[in-house]
């Protein structure tokens, strides 16, 4: 539209120069107004033909440009649900039971130095208990067999707690999370698509529109 | 660290302790002999003579004026983080050593008299103390003071009742050493862990293992009136044992065996096995037969090479299976006294094996060590050296009693 305002004057300025260069050559010429006026709608004519004909490639152009796009937000909307599909799978198949096996893991270790702290405290008190000796070191030393053997016990419990937090809130919650980004992911697709299609409605349309108006004026002329 | 380098060279190489016989300085390297290979060939007694008579001949150029031997201070900036008092306790172990060196030693007028003066000396010196929290090396002291007096009081060269008040005056602070250190399971050791309490609680094979004939003796001779105190000790050291031949470094309830390069495997233990198998056998334990102690002698040749290469390597345990520089001719001194206790027939070819060991890592100037420069290191690896030749002396003989 702005094209058409700038060429406007172009032509009705071209228009009058050459009504100008006519009339100063009026004792040569034998041009009338009439056909001064003519002359004027017929270059008119040929410029709203010009013009219509620019439209047809300017809103081929738009609806290409617009094709583009929409198919570029398609391909980054597949992608996405991809990756979430992708996310999801690993923490399936991958993450959480790795994450299950290295908690596993720490009770199971945990258990085990329980279990060897136990085993050397009562190892100690039988060698202890054979005689009567040194009984006030005796006791710093299973004190501290004591001592071991309650720390070991108290990080068992943490280890188990840790462990069924982790298969009853923390995975499930990821899980949860994963799902609704896939949902969300697979909405986007569907959107990429449907936008697609308007768009290349969209450039049909107004292609069939600036083609119509040109052959309009290609009739009338 | 260029200055701390400098300063210990400065005082290794200032050391008279370290200069040959000719007199010439010798650096850190020079004054060793070449290195041989690692299993070099055997030698008879006659071969090397010379090599203990340099050893003995090293003591006592090395005795002070007042008898002693070593000093009792820092004298090694790696040595920095133990207590003060323990650089004396050190010295107090090596005194005794070069005493039981002299003991053992063919005599001679400069002997005898070097030996009385050192004895002299180990019974009159005050008896070392406790260093700090943590640092309890003082024991050595009481572990060897109580040997070398005990070795002495038992010498015919030392029957007059004069001597004997001495020896069994001065063992007396060194045995109160070992009765106040003796931790609850039996053993003796040298530092003791949190919480720090006035009896310790950490103990190890070796340094009990080396007492135990000593306090049996020590009751013979009416000096030890506690009996528990050995028999708590033997104790110690036979849960010690594993079943593969080695010995626990220190008693755990549940043994320690973390990893195939673990201290506690035979080729971490080829030193302890010596001393502890010696140890028990000498104070009359029957399990300890002389096909164990063949056995253990077997893995110390057939391994030595773990020995060979933690040989003067400056941080301690830093060897394949933690071996340390210092196991070297402690161990090779308990070899040694290992055979003299096997029959005596087969004692010879075992000696042939041990002497090669011994004479290769001897210094020129007759010294050894097998670990750093302190007069402490040089004075006990001398006197291990020269012990371990000595027993293998064809004439010397001594049946351990059973």
């Amino acid at each position: 539209m702005l094209r058409l305002f700038f060429c406007l004057p172009l032509c009705l300025g071209s228009t009058a120069c050459l009504a100008s260069a006519g009339h100063n050559e009026g004792s040569t010429s034998e041009r009338t107004p009439r056909a001064e006026t003519e002359a004027l709608e017929k270059s008119a004519e040929k410029a709203g033909l010009q013009i219509a004909q620019s439209r047809v490639e300017l809103v081929r152009t738009k609806s290409n440009r617009a094709r583009i796009e929409a198919e570029g937000a398609l391909e980054a909307a597949r992608s996405a649900v991809d990756e979430a599909r992708r996310a999801l799978v690993l923490q399936r198949e991958k993450a959480a039971p790795l994450a299950l096996g290295e908690a596993q893991l720490g009770v199971d270790r945990a258990r085990g130095r329980a279990e060897d702290a136990e085993a050397e405290l009562q190892e100690l008190e039988a060698m202890y208990a054979e005689e009567e000796f040194a009984a006030l070191t005796k006791e710093l030393v299973l004190s501290r067999g004591r001592r071991s053997l309650e720390h070991a016990l108290r990080a068992l419990e943490f280890e188990v707690h840790k462990l069924a937090q982790l298969e009853q809130d923390t995975l499930p919650t990821k899980e949860r999370e994963l799902v609704r980004a896939l949902g969300r992911a697979e909405r986007a697709l569907t959107t990429a698509e449907l936008e697609l299609t308007e768009a290349d409605l969209d450039g049909r349309i107004d292609l069939m529109e600036a083609e119509e108006k040109l052959a309009k004026l290609q009739a009338e002329e | 660290m260029l200055a701390a380098l400098g300063s210990v060279l400065a005082l290794t190489l200032g050391s008279p302790l370290l200069a040959g016989q000719d007199g010439a300085a010798l650096s850190t390297l020079g004054g060793a002999r070449e290195r041989t290979p690692a299993n070099p060939a055997p030698q008879a007694f006659e071969e090397v003579v010379d090599e203990l008579e340099a050893a003995y001949a090293w003591l006592l150029a090395n005795q002070k004026a007042d008898g002693s031997f070593a000093v009792g201070s820092l004298q090694q900036l790696h040595e920095l983080g133990f207590s003060v008092e323990t650089f004396y306790a050190w010295q107090v172990a090596a005194h005794a050593l070069a005493c039981m060196a002299l003991l053992e030693a063919p005599p001679t007028d400069a002997r005898s008299q070097a030996l009385e003066r050192g004895l002299r000396w180990l019974c009159s010196t005050r008896a070392p103390k406790r260093g700090s929290s943590w640092d309890i090396d003082y024991v050595w002291g009481g572990l060897y003071g109580f040997v070398a007096l005990v070795e002495a009081a038992g010498s015919p060269r030392f029957e007059e009742e004069r001597w004997q008040a001495l020896l069994e005056g001065g063992a007396a602070g060194y045995l109160e050493i070992l009765r106040a250190n003796q931790i609850p399971s039996g053993g003796w050791a040298y530092y003791d862990d949190p919480v720090f309490s006035r009896r310790p609680k950490w103990g190890t094979s070796f340094s009990t293992a080396l007492v135990l004939p000593a306090l049996a003796r020590g009751e013979e001779l009416g000096w030890v009136e506690d009996f528990e105190l050995r028999q708590r000790a033997t104790r110690y050291v036979t849960r010690c044992a594993l079943p593969s031949g080695a010995w626990e470094y220190d008693l755990n309830p549940v043994p320690r065996l973390r990893g195939g390069e673990h201290i506690n495997q035979t080729k971490g233990s080829l030193a302890r096995t010596q001393v502890c198998n010696w140890g028990l056998a000498a104070s009359g334990v029957r399990r300890i037969t002389p096909e164990r102690l063949r056995e253990g002698l077997t893995a110390f040749f057939h391994d030595h090479r773990f020995l060979d290469v933690a040989y003067m390597k400056p941080r301690p345990h830093e060897a394949y299976y933690a071996n340390s520089g210092y196991f070297y001719l402690f161990g090779h001194y308990y070899a040694a006294l290992a055979i003299e206790a096997l029959p005596e027939a087969e004692r010879e070819g075992w000696h042939r094996q041990l002497r090669p060991h011994l004479t290769k890592v001897q210094r020129r100037n007759g010294s050894a060590t097998d670990f750093l420069f302190g007069e402490y290191n040089l004075v006990a690896g001398t006197a291990f050296l020269a012990l371990a030749l000595e027993h293998g002396r064809p004439v010397h003989g001594r049946p351990v009693e059973r």
